[in-house]
Parts: structure tokens; sequence; C-alpha cells
């Protein structure tokens, strides 16, 4: 263990939260309810971190908001389903700890910092109905509109985002139709709420944990970018932060919880640690894998699971608020009718309602010639699309801005101008036009996951609600780049069942914690399950704050014989 | 369509008005985010603004023409976004109600076109009148700060500019959301500045006794609550704190010689967290620990809460004001 103490402290708590999204504000608020007390330090000016970006979603089986609904689900059943996905590369100890806190983490946070959340009704696992132990809905929750004038000072440093509509929830979109359906949407509500600022969504999950500190009176820095852990030659005690380019030391009394998401900003783990060339990011540029840098000198593991890039796409102009381009997912736009993704050799690979198929598509690898069969990759959109649906910030009937794509009066053309194989491409889209015909896609099943169907397609659409065909010109065709996890990714530290950091000799590393993102997923393995890693950094916060005070949850040890399958 | 306006009167001859209003280099100061504008012609001009928005900042063009400009009492002009189906016009009027006060007027109208219309139009609505009177506010607090200068012809190209850059604050407000809210957190940080300083200055003139300087810090309206169960607790109407802070010097010769200890503000709320560490006229050390809690209007204090020992004020100060006649601090 490294011995660093530097000469005078700055500040003092008994426990460190790094970074201000979910894993570090529920750490700090546990810790503190617990009788320690906590502070947050946050690089950027805002608070609320990736957490504040998100959809909001967050993913817990056996819930006691779906049991009030009368929805059907066991805990045991969570298990089951993550276990019969997660390809044997999930530890069984940390799905179980994982599944037994998540619901016991939800209540605490209702009662302790008046969390409010129900349950997205109709919103199926992604899985469902094909894996056992999926449900067509009860797992996915989501926060009611947060109020956030109450934040004070904190309101407008409090991160909104520019990847979800936040003013609106899942249950006001589906009643309206979905995303597919914006311009039959009524707006009412949407003005109202924009006008009152009522977040949903991330931003609204956010804000509840944000209120949940300030009531406390739980210090948030931000500015503050941790960059060393401390340690007594035994344990950790404290950081090295730099604020406005000075140093600043910060005792940890007890310990220190690392929550500072991925590393997806950082050009060069994403290559050796995510094996993701040269991805974009949707997320902000503060989240550079610090965890790893920082709990590496104090000798941490790191693991890895599978994982796989995502697609973007950039509209010109568009950045976010920290000046970098704005990167865009392309997961609910490729499904939609009228739409399909394409090689360069104009072919089909993969379900385009079901990213988790597009994303393993893109991996393939012609081993032959040493190359990605999928990539470089394109999105091919007819007229119709663009009349109904959204494309990312582009609205339904307005004109492709210029620099998103190329266009052509024919599909020959399209082909022409981006280099893809123009007859692969024609053959495609005549069988893919043939198939919404009949309304299935022997090909690769778009439309057989419900999950997909209701997030990635058009519910009007019949028979088959991600099939419609591409006939009518102009046709458009949008280059996809290779895109990081959104703050989820394959590599991270390795975390006991209290998330205290591990060792390379498998032993707790004594006053270090971490939380959400930064700790490694073997609580999901192969797995991908949205709501699952809003979910973990509750959980997580939850458990690390309760060890750090000196109040670990017992309730593993209690279950785990019950739960042995 | 939505519309919006708003009016209100600046102390101004409408003269001075016009010359403000005609000069692009004051309106530019007014428009934040605007990158380039390039003029057309005698009638349009093309802007390019950066404009943030719900967690993104969007540069977008936007299509300026005014339709007619008839200074110094109205000007109409319309408008259009390049990329997005947001079509808009209003009008600026003013009209003298004395020599020295001008009523202006600012009516916008914004039209979402297409099938996404009503998405703009809700967007908007919350936005726009908020924005005419930002906006308004803003040229008012402008014209009356700077001295009156002498009046200018009005230039043509001036006035173009300066309308679309008025616009271009307009554009924020129709994204719905985007730079209205930016520009609201760094108008709520200011404000917040700007109490806190008002607060500290009022301390100050309290500390040394200077009732002029502690006056500009008091709203008309002003009184404090010295609150617990001691000699000096009950309400006080601003005359009688002025009085008091005048007197001050009497009592502790020293000054208060005040030492903050922390300053927090919220909302229209500053808390200071103070001691004093005075000698009394009588000799003997008077420390006394204090919170306050202020609250203001408009950048001027209107209520204060004052937490402080009383046994202490009592003890040390409460023989000083019977011996003076005086009715406490
Ligand atoms: C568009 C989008 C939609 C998503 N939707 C969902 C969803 O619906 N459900 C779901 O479960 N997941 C979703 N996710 C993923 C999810 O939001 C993240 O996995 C989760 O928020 C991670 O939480 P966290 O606490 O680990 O990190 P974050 O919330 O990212 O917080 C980390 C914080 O640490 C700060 N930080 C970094 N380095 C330092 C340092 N050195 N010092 C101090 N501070 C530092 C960062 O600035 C950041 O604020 C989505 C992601 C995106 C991008």
């Amino acid at each position: 263990m490294i011995r660093n103490l530097p000469a005078h402290w700055d500040l003092e708590a008994d426990v460190i939260a790094i970074g201000s999204g979910g894993g570090g504000l529920s750490a700090a608020i546990t810790a503190q309810d617990h009788g320690a007390s906590a502070l947050v330090l946050e690089r950027s000016e805002q608070v609320g971190g990736v957490t504040a970006f998100s959809m909001g979603e967050v993913w817990i089986p056996g819930n006691h908001l779906a049991a009030a609904e009368g929805i059907d689900d066991s805990i045991e059943d969570g298990v089951r389903y993550i276990s019969n996905l997660d390809m044997g590369f999930g530890n069984k100890r940390a799905i179980i700890n994982q599944a037994i806190h998540a619901p016991v983490a939800l209540k605490y946070f209702e009662e302790s910092i008046g969390l409010r959340m129900c349950v997205v009704r109709q919103l199926p696992d992604y899985y469902y109905p094909h894996v056992e132990g999926s449900t067509a809905e009860g797992r996915c929750l989501e926060v009611l509109p947060f109020p956030a004038a109450t934040l004070g000072e904190w309101q407008h440093k409090t991160r909104v985002s520019p990847h979800v509509p936040y003013s609106l929830t899942h249950e006001d979109i589906f009643s309206m139709g979905g995303m597919a359906n914006m311009s039959s949407w009524d707006y009412t509500v949407m003005g109202e709420r924009l006008a009152n600022d009522e977040r949903c969504a991330g931003p609204g999950l956010a804000a509840y944990f944000v209120k949940g500190a300030i009531d406390r009176g739980i210090p948030l820095h931000t500015g503050v970018n941790v960059e060393e852990l401390i340690a007594d030659g035994a344990r950790i005690v404290g950081v090295r932060a730099t604020r406005d380019g000075s140093d600043l030391f910060i005792r940890a009394n007890r310990g220190v919880v690392i929550a500072v998401s991925s590393f997806e900003r950082n050009e060069h783990y994403n290559r050796t640690l995510g094996l993701q060339l040269d991805p974009v990011s949707m997320v902000m540029p503060a989240i550079t894998g610090a965890h790893l840098r920082l709990a590496g000198e104090a000798g941490a593991q790191i693991a890895r699971v599978p994982d796989v890039s995502m697609l973007g796409f950039h509209v010109p102009g568009e950045e976010q608020e920290e000046g970098v381009p704005l990167w865009r997912g392309a997961l609910p736009f490729m499904g939609l009718p009228h739409t399909i993704v394409v090689n360069r050799r104009g072919k089909r690979f993969a379900n385009e309602a079901f990213y988790r198929s597009v994303y393993f598509g893109l991996e393939e690898i012609d081993a032959m010639t040493q190359s990605y069969k999928n990539f470089p990759c394109w999105v091919i959109l007819d007229s119709q699309a663009r009349e109904k649906y959204p494309f990312g910030s582009v609205m339904p009937g307005q004109a492709m801005p210029e620099g998103v794509g190329v266009q052509a009066d024919t599909l020959e053309a399209l082909a022409g101008k981006t280099g893809i194989d123009a007859a692969g491409l024609a053959s495609t889209v005549a069988g893919f036009n043939s198939y919404c015909e009949a309304g299935t896609d022997p090909d690769f099943q778009r439309g057989t996951y419900p999950w997909g169907a209701l997030m990635c397609g058009d519910p009007a659409q019949q028979p088959n609600p991600n099939l419609g065909p591409l006939r009518k010109g102009p046709y458009y065709a949008i280059e996809l780049h290779r895109m990081a996890g959104g703050g989820i990714t394959s590599t991270g530290i390795v975390a006991d069942e209290h998330c205290r950091a591990v060792g390379w000799d498998g032993r707790p590393i004594e006053g270090l914690y971490v939380a959400g993102n930064s700790a490694v997923r073997l609580d999901n393995g192969a797995l991908m399950q949205s709501g699952i890693t809003n979910a973990r950094g509750m959980t997580h916060g939850y458990l690390a704050g309760r060890h750090v005070a000196g109040k670990p949850s017992e309730l593993l040890r209690e279950q785990l014989d019950r739960l042995k399958p | 369509m939505i519309e919006a306006q708003h009016a209100l009167v600046i102390e101004a001859g409408i003269d001075n008005v016009w010359h403000y209003v005609q000069d692009i280099n004051n309106w530019a100061s007014l428009f934040p985010g605007c990158r380039e504008c390039e003029i057309i012609d005698d009638h349009n001009s093309l802007w390019l603004i950066k404009v943030g928005a719900g967690g993104m900042v969007k540069t977008v063009k936007v299509l300026v023409r005014v339709d007619e400009w008839r200074g110094p009492g109205c000007v109409n002009f319309s408008f259009n976004l390049e990329s997005e189906p947001v079509v808009g016009s209003g009008s600026y009027i003013a009209t003298p109600r004395s020599d020295i006060e001008t009523e202006i007027g600012l009516q916008l109208r914004v039209e979402g076109s297409g099938q996404m219309a009503q998405m703009w139009e809700a967007m908007s609505k919350p936005l726009l009148p908020q924005m005419a009177r930002t906006f308004a506010g803003k040229l008012k607090d402008e014209i009356e700060r700077l001295a009156p200068a002498a009046p200018e012809p009005p230039a043509r190209t001036p006035v173009l500019a300066a309308l679309a850059g008025w616009l271009r604050n307009l554009w924020w407000a129709l994204l719905g959301s985007p730079t209205e809210k930016l520009s609201r957190a760094e108008g709520e940080l200011c404000k917040m500045e700007h109490n806190k300083a008002v607060v500290l200055k009022f301390i100050e003139a309290m500390s040394s006794s200077d009732a002029a300087v502690a006056a500009s810090c008091l709203a008309a309206d002003a009184f404090t609550v010295a609150k617990g169960y001691g000699k000096f607790a009950g309400i006080r109407q601003r005359e009688t704190m002025l009085a008091t802070i005048d007197s001050f010097n009497q009592l502790l010769p020293t000054g208060l010689r005040v030492e903050v200890k922390s300053v927090t503000a919220q909302g229209n709320t500053v808390v200071v967290e103070f001691e004093g560490n005075a000698t009394t006229s009588a000799g003997k050390p008077y420390h006394n620990q204090y919170c306050m809690v202020f609250m203001l209007a408009g950048g001027r204090i209107k209520q204060v809460n004052e937490y402080f020992c009383n046994v202490h004020a009592d003890e040390m100060l409460w023989p000083l004001v019977e011996q003076a006649g005086m009715n406490g601090p």
C-alpha cells in the first residue's frame, strides 16, 4: 500500500464520494444518514453526471412498486433472467448481491430522500418473451416529474440531457403513440413542464438525488478534479484534487467512494481496455477513466466483460454544453419502418430493431482478411421515414440538414454517392420490401422483440411495427460512427459485495469503494439491459454508504443459501 | 400562433431612446451568442447564433427582414430560421410620454409551420412573454444607465443589425428552451452575487456607523427583526434602523469591527455569519456573534432577521442605550 500523506489537509469528512452521478450521490447520502459525514467532489461545473444524461430507466426485478400494481415478478426470476443471458461471464455472487439489494435500495431512497418512482407500464425486458425469467413489464421504473425549482441555487447547476425529451415521462410518450409518432403528439404537457422546469427521465432522476444531498447539507464541490488517492501505508485516507490549478488535500476519515463512470472520453483506454477503435461518445468530456488511474495506484484489480460498440451520428452545429460535438445514438431510429442498416456490400447484417443485434453484428470479423465485415455501415431511409419520423433532432418533415449524410433520388445514385455496392443494396431493399408486405423478416426477425417494437418501432405500423418498405425517393444514407457505451463499459474495477475495491490478492482495499460504472459489470456478464446501470449506481451507493459508515448490509449472507439455484 | 407583448416606460426622451436603439453596438452588447451577422441588403440580414438549449448548444441561422422602419416611433420586422420550420414577426413601438419619458412596447409573434408546428409553439409559449419582458427590461436598464447623448439621425444598417440582434434573443426563447435557460441561470448567479455585495456593503456601513451608505442598501419599506427575548428584540422600521446605525459610533467608538465568517446566497436570500469585536464607550469589550438573514427584492434589502447573543448585548450595550436615551441597535 502506498504512503503519500500530505503536509496538511484542506478539507475533511468521514466519506468522500468522487463523482456526482447516481453512484456518488447515493453513496454520500447513505453514508451521511448512517452517521458518517460526507462530501461530494465533482470535476465538472455541473452535478448529475451521465445519470442526468440518461433515459432514467431503473431496472429492478422484484421491486415493490410492481407488486403494488399487481405485477407478478420475483428477485429469483430476475436472477434467472440475468443468468440465462450473461453467457457465463457474470459472477453468481455479484448477480445475487445486486438482485437482492436493488429493491432494498429503491425503498431506502424513497423513504430517505423522497425519491418517487413508478413502473413504466407496458415496457418489457429486452429479451421478453424469448428468455426464461423475463417479464412483460414491471421491472423498468422511472421517476415522477421533479420540480427543479426546489433545487434553489443548484437548479441550473444540475445537468439536463441533450439526448432525451426530459419534459415527458415514458408513460406520456407511450400514451401519445411513442417516439415515432412525435408529429401527432399533444404538446401541452411538454410546454407546461418546460415552463415550470419539471424534469423527468435521467435529469429528473439525478435531480432527486441532488436534492437529497443538499437537503442533508452534504457539500457538493464542483470544479474539483480528483487526481490521486492518499494512503497512510495501510488504508486509503483521502485524496489529492485540483481546483483552479491548485492542489487540494481532502481527508476521508472512513473511506473514499470512486464513482466517476467509465473511460470513454479516453482514446487510449477505449482501444486498449474497451477494444473499441476511435469511438465517438455521447457523454460529457469529464468521463476519462479516472477510476483506473486512482485505484490502480492502490493496487485495485480490474476485470472485463464482453461488450460491444454502439452507433451514432452527428448533426452539424450541435454541441454539448462543454463545447464538444454532440453525438446522438442511432438506437431508436434504426428499427423504424422504411429504414435499414447495411454494410459496404449493401447487405443488412442484423435486427435493426434490437440494438444488441446490430452492435454484436458490428464486431464481426472476416478472419480471412482481418477486417470488420459490417463496419463501416450506413442507415438507409426513404422519404416516408423522413415524413413520419424524427431522426435524432431532425424533426419529421424537416429537411435533412446539410452534412447529415447524403441523399439521392434513386437507390442506385445513393449507392454511388456512398460507395455502397449498388447491386447489393438494390437486392437487399427488394427483399426487405417483400418482407414488409408479409410482415415478417426471415433474415433477422425484426419486430419479434416486443421491446424493440415499442422503443424502436412505430406502434401504429401494421402488421409489424418495425417493418415498412423503402420505395419513395429521395433516399437518404447516413454513415454511422462507432460509439462508446454511454458510460457503460466492459472494463472496470473489481468490487466485493459491499462495493469495496478488491486488490490483485483478492482482498478488499481498506477505505476504498467503487460505485456505478466504475465497478466492473460482473453482476451482468455479457448481458446489457436498459435500466441496469442506473440501478447499479443507486445500489452500489447504498451498499458502499452503509459499509463505510460502519453499518454494512447483512442481506447477502442471510439470503445466499435461499437463492442458490 | 403564439404572441407576447411587453410594455414599459423608459426614463429618457424618445430621441435618446432612438439614439440608443439605432446603434448596433449598443444592441450587440445585449444579445449574447451571436457569432456573425451578414448584411445582405437594406432589408435583409443573416445571423449566425449560438444558442444553449436543454443541455446542448446549437448554432442556428436566422434570416431577418425589416419590413418597415419608422424611427423614432415604430419598427416592423419578420424573420425565419433557416433549418427549422419557425417563422415570426414583431414590432417595436415607442411613444413619448413627456420630454423625459418614453413608453416602449414590444410585440412578438411566432408561428411553427409544418407538421411539428404544435411542438415549436408549445415550446415557445411559456418563453415568449418572458423573452419580451426580459428584453424590454434590459433595454430600459441600459438606456437609463447611460447618460443621454445628443440625438443623431438614425442610420439604416445599425437599425437593421440592432433588430437582428434582438431577434437573436428571440430565437433563444423560441427554441424552447435553450438559451433562456442558460441566461436565466447566469442571471440568477449575477443576481445572487449582486445581493451578496449589497448585504456586505450594508454590514460594513453598520460597522462604521455610516447611515447614508446603509440607506442606499435598504428598500423603501425595509425593516429588521431582532429575534430572541432580550432587550433589543423586536421589529424596527427603516427610519429607526438608520437612526440606530447613525448613533452606533456613540455606543461603539471603535466601530463594530466586523469579521465576516460566511456568506451564503440562495434566491433572494443572503445569510451572513459574522463577529463583532468592538470596545464600548464605557471601555468594555463587546464581542458578539451574529447570524443575519437578509431578504432582498430588486437588489435592495427588504427584511433582516437578526440572531445574536441577547445576554451579551443586554449586558454590554443596553445600559449605554438607556443612558443615551436611544432606542437600541
Ligand atoms: C443517452 C443515455 C441514455 C441512458 N439511458 C439509461 C437508462 O435509461 N437507464 C440506465 O440504467 N442507464 C442509462 N444510461 C447509462 C447510465 O446513465 C450510466 O450508466 C449511469 O448514469 C452511470 O452512473 P455513475 O454514477 O456510474 O456515473 P455518472 O453519472 O456518469 O457520474 C460520474 C461523475 O463523475 C465525474 N468525474 C469523472 N472523473 C472525475 C474526477 N477525476 N474527479 C471528480 N469527478 C469526476 C463526472 O464528471 C460525472 O459527473 C444512459 C446513458 C446515456 C448516455
